[in-house]
């Protein structure tokens, strides 16, 4: 009987929420006013506080869409004008003075840049994750993920400081010499071409070294979540441990860790000022690791400064810069969806 | 014909976990092709006793141990002993179900082609044969490459079992199997165990003496690491020896 | 006769093959210790250049930063830098705290009560998925880009010029999403009993979330808030457009007197200058950065630590 009348009362108050949802907006904020009126003093700063907090909720969605307003409403003009138009990104000639704004070499730059540095950063971080939470022993695992954090706090510009005093003389005085006469390499296309050392393969190394630390922790972490259980099932059928964190852990953790290389991607792709520093930013698509290079933030950082009081050419660079938003909000979906989709197909749910 | 008489024998072991003693100098055999149930109250040592049997102790770093266990005549635990072909040799079914994050066939598949099976026709006998032996063929024989996660809960512990069955093990290692499912599927369960006996030598650690009696030929006591009682279940059942014993089974201490 | 040779010198390899394989009985365990030696240098390589980094800037910054003699240690940072930039970084150093701090005062209010409202006063659905998703984006959007629209939008869009306080804001774009996100973190590992219980005794929702729930997440968004400015105390990009550069101490905190330096700009600005002694006040300056950073990193991992430990 009780539970009968419970569940009764429970159905009604659902339904009567119905009712409210579907009430007109005006009769909605005059509801809430009413109610605001009969409420008492706590009551009444509740709701004053729900509505002034609403504000700081949306800071971010007001950002968002205040960026987007502001490139797109400043990179209409090179769309819209006969020397510019969608075709710059095919387009590879920049020379603002002849108002030739081609883009093509800034994205070929950032994409050969980023793909040198996931494919140093992808492998050795997930080696270095599935050390961290298979292999390390229990005393190394604290002081080890302890220095990877503070690695993601260095500052890039301290690291493009280090790249361009250290790693970019490196390249040009050794290793570009050693690849190029040693009877291994030296036939290779790729490693041939003078350099003193500001490249495409420096650009890449630095990258790779600053995308580590959030390969690894987020890898590690995901890896970390993955049952117990699993891996007994596992050992329990004969596997040794690198079969099980191969087929098993890694298998299992994989959303998590394919979260983590695309929104490394993301970084690679935004990165500015270690970049800016080593990849000796000239006009010219590389065709060697050891070519100069020029990517869509450094063309940014470098020109924006006096191109402003030029529509054109500012209008140019605020259009990569929107390229530059629209790449990194691709990458945040994938991330969203990549991780959606594991969980789907691994028959987890949450 | 064979050296040793009995698939698993143990004698004397103790084992530690840091300084806390778990097991304490413990000595049986399991006989071939029974089903025995290890039967005692919550922390007494069983499932630490049937991980020590597979080594599957070894990987926690406080573990320490001291006597033999044998199998198939050899000393598990002599130095250059193959763990790896000692747990292949030694299936194992945990209290929670725990398919792998990956399709109904690529779980039982997987053992086998650690240990060098590959061809493609010989996999899919095996995986019908394992999920028929494990009586979960009629139930995902359309559709093998769903997701495991995605069976019930009795589908997937069978589908454990089957999985354990895979690399062809001569004894399997139960953990409470039943424990995490609802009393249907647990009874499906205990009904495979008694048919598997025919194959299979099966070590059972229990919490249920309802079930121990019902599915095992002999029964051991555990009580504080302690071997209080190993014989005949039937003969358990009727009259135990120690007090400890009969507190137990009558509900006493649990 | 090569062929005897090279046998001869295999032998103690083959010796020590015999052996491993004596002890690793298998090809397979054979290639589990392959993968875990690989995995040792791997880890190994990852870390090495934090060490070479560290080493590196100290080994030219440290004299400037713990020197005694005239211009360097305390005096590195308190002096002008000069016309011919010989004398110290108090510019950058009085810059970036001004900034950072500006920052903070707009960006962590908005993001704290942000997380607040979407944690504790919507249920899950669209506004939180809104909130959410745009955090998220917002989160990785290039620094150069925050740069970029702050430039269009603060200083040309709004009149403010470039200095402190356009400077500050485009800082406190990218505060926002991380501080927001860590929040709700925090706030979502407050137990619900917690607030059952102050809501039992009859408090409102209000009073429940300031005085109960917040405070019992207060750890959690301290570290959050630390972790981001210690990263937007590091960012260049994002000011070379709002904050622009500046020898001395702004006064005003907008229009055209108010352009200000910062540690990251000045060490940007430093090292590509080709005389030697401005390069090593660059290095200096970077040390004096990445200690600051790595101190605030480590407070932040230190409480967050204690935290973990105190729940479990």
């Amino acid at each position: 009987m009780v539970t009968k009348d419970d569940s009764r009362t429970q159905k009604d108050e659902v339904a009567s929420n119905r009712i409210v949802r579907v009430k007109s907006i005006p009769q909605r904020i005059l509801d809430a006013l009413t109610d605001f009126r009969d409420a008492d003093r706590p009551s009444r700063i509740d709701k004053l506080g729900r509505v002034g907090l609403l504000i700081p909720a949306f800071a971010s969605t007001m950002i968002i869409i205040l960026i987007l307003t502001f490139l797109w409403y400043e990179a209409m003009p090179i769309f819209a004008d006969p020397a510019g138009g969608p075709g710059i990104i095919v387009n590879p000639t920049w020379d603002p003075s002849r108002d030739s704004y081609g883009i093509a070499i800034f994205i070929v730059g950032s994409l050969l840049c980023t793909g040198i540095a996931i494919g140093i950063a992808v492998p050795l971080g997930l080696a270095g994750a599935i050390f961290l939470s298979e292999y390390c022993p229990g005393r190394l695992r604290q002081p080890l993920k302890m220095i990877i954090e503070m690695m993601a706090a260095i500052p890039s510009i301290v690291y493009g400081l280090w790249a361009y005093v250290v790693l970019v003389p490196y390249i040009g005085n050794t290793l570009a010499p050693a690849l190029q006469s040693n009877p291994l390499t030296a036939w290779i296309p790729f490693f041939q071409g003078e350099t003193n050392g500001l490249s495409l393969i420096a650009g890449g190394i630095i990258l790779a070294i600053m995308l580590l630390p959030t390969v690894v922790t987020i890898s590690a972490d995901a890896l970390q979540t993955v049952p117990r259980s699993l891996r007994e099932a596992s050992y329990a059928l004969g596997a040794t441990q690198s079969e099980t964190a191969r087929k098993i852990t890694l298998s299992a953790a994989l959303p998590g860790i394919g979260a983590a290389v695309i929104l490394s991607l993301g970084r690679a792709v935004g990165e500015t000022m270690a970049i800016l520093m080593v990849t000796g930013n000239s006009l010219q698509i590389p065709y060697t690791i050891f070519d100069p290079v020029y990517v869509m933030t450094s063309i940014i950082t470098n020109q924006l400064g006096y191109a402003f009081v030029f529509p054109l050419w500012r209008s140019a660079l605020f259009a990569i810069g929107l390229i530059l938003l629209i790449m990194s909000i691709c990458f945040t979906i994938t991330a969203k969806l990549f991780i959606r989709w594991g969980m789907k197909t691994r028959g987890m749910t949450g | 014909m064979n050296e040793w008489e009995h698939h698993i024998e143990v004698q004397e072991l103790s084992t530690w976990f840091g300084k806390k003693q778990v097991l304490k100098r413990i000595s049986c055999y399991f006989k071939d092709n029974t089903v025995t149930a290890i039967m005692g109250p919550s922390g007494c040592g069983k499932s630490t006793f049937l991980r020590t049997l597979n080594r599957l102790n070894d990987l926690i770093p406080s573990f320490r141990r001291k006597g033999i266990v044998r199998f198939r005549g050899e000393d598990i635990f002599s130095p250059g002993y193959s763990v790896y072909n000692l747990r292949k040799n030694i299936g194992m079914v945990f209290q929670r179900p725990n398919p792998f994050p990956m399709s109904v066939r690529d779980n039982i598949t997987y053992g086998p082609k650690l240990h060098g099976v590959n061809d493609e026709d010989e996999l899919d006998d095996l995986v019908e044969s394992c999920l028929k032996k494990a009586a979960l063929w009629d139930e995902v024989k359309d559709d093998l490459d769903q997701p495991a996660p995605n069976l019930s809960g009795g589908q997937q512990q069978r589908l454990c079992i089957a999985r354990a069955l895979s690399v062809d093990p001569p004894v399997l290692l139960m953990d409470e199997p039943v424990s995490a499912l609802d009393p249907i599927s647990a009874g499906k369960i205990e009904e495979l165990v008694v048919q598997l006996k025919k194959d299979y030598t099966i070590i059972m650690v229990t919490h249920n003496v309802q079930q121990a009696f019902r599915v095992s030929d002999q029964a051991a006591f555990l009580y504080l690491g302690e071997l209080v009682e190993f014989d005949k279940t039937s003969r358990i059942a009727e009259a135990p020896t120690d007090e400890r014993t009969e507190a137990f089974i009558t509900g006493r201490i649990g | 006769m090569t062929h005897t040779e090279r046998t001869e010198q295999r032998t103690p390899v083959n010796g020590t093959i015999r052996i491993l394989i004596g002890r690793y009985q298998s090809f397979r365990e054979l290639k589990d210790l392959f993968f875990k030696i690989l995995l040792s240098v791997a880890i190994i390589v990852i870390v090495a250049p934090f060490f070479l980094v560290l080493f590196e800037v100290a080994s030219i910054g440290f004299w400037q930063v713990f020197g005694s003699s005239s211009g360097q240690g305390i005096e590195f940072f308190l002096t002008f830098p000069g016309p011919s930039l010989e004398g110290g970084i108090r510019n950058a150093l009085v810059g970036t705290v001004e900034l950072v701090v500006i920052a903070s005062c707009v960006g962590i209010p908005l993001s704290v009560l942000g997380a607040v409202y979407i944690n504790e006063y919507t249920e899950p659905g669209l506004t939180k998925s809104i909130v959410e998703f745009t955090s998220d984006v917002l989160a990785g959007v290039p620094s150069i880009v925050i740069g970029a629209f702050g430039f269009a939008f603060l200083v040309d869009f709004l009149k403010l010029g470039m200095g402190v306080l356009a400077g500050s804001l485009t800082l406190s774009f990218m505060m926002i999403p991380t501080v927001l996100r860590t929040t709700q973190e925090a706030l979502r590992s407050v137990p619900q009993s917690l607030r059952e219980a102050s809501l039992a005794l009859g408090a409102t929702k209000w009073s429940t979330t300031w005085n109960v729930t917040l405070r019992a997440a207060f750890p959690g968004i301290i570290t959050g808030v630390l972790l981001a400015v210690g990263r937007i105390m590091g960012e260049t990009a994002p000011l070379i457009f709002t904050a622009g550069n500046n020898l001395i101490v702004p006064t005003e905190l907008s229009g055209s007197g108010s352009w200000v330096a910062s540690l990251p700009y000045t060490i940007w600005a430093y090292i590509t200058d080709p005389r030697a002694y401005v390069q090593e006040k660059a290095h200096g300056a970077a040390l004096g950065l990445l200690i600051m950073v790595l101190i605030i990193d480590l407070i932040a991992n230190y409480i967050s630590r204690r935290v973990t430990r105190r729940l479990v």
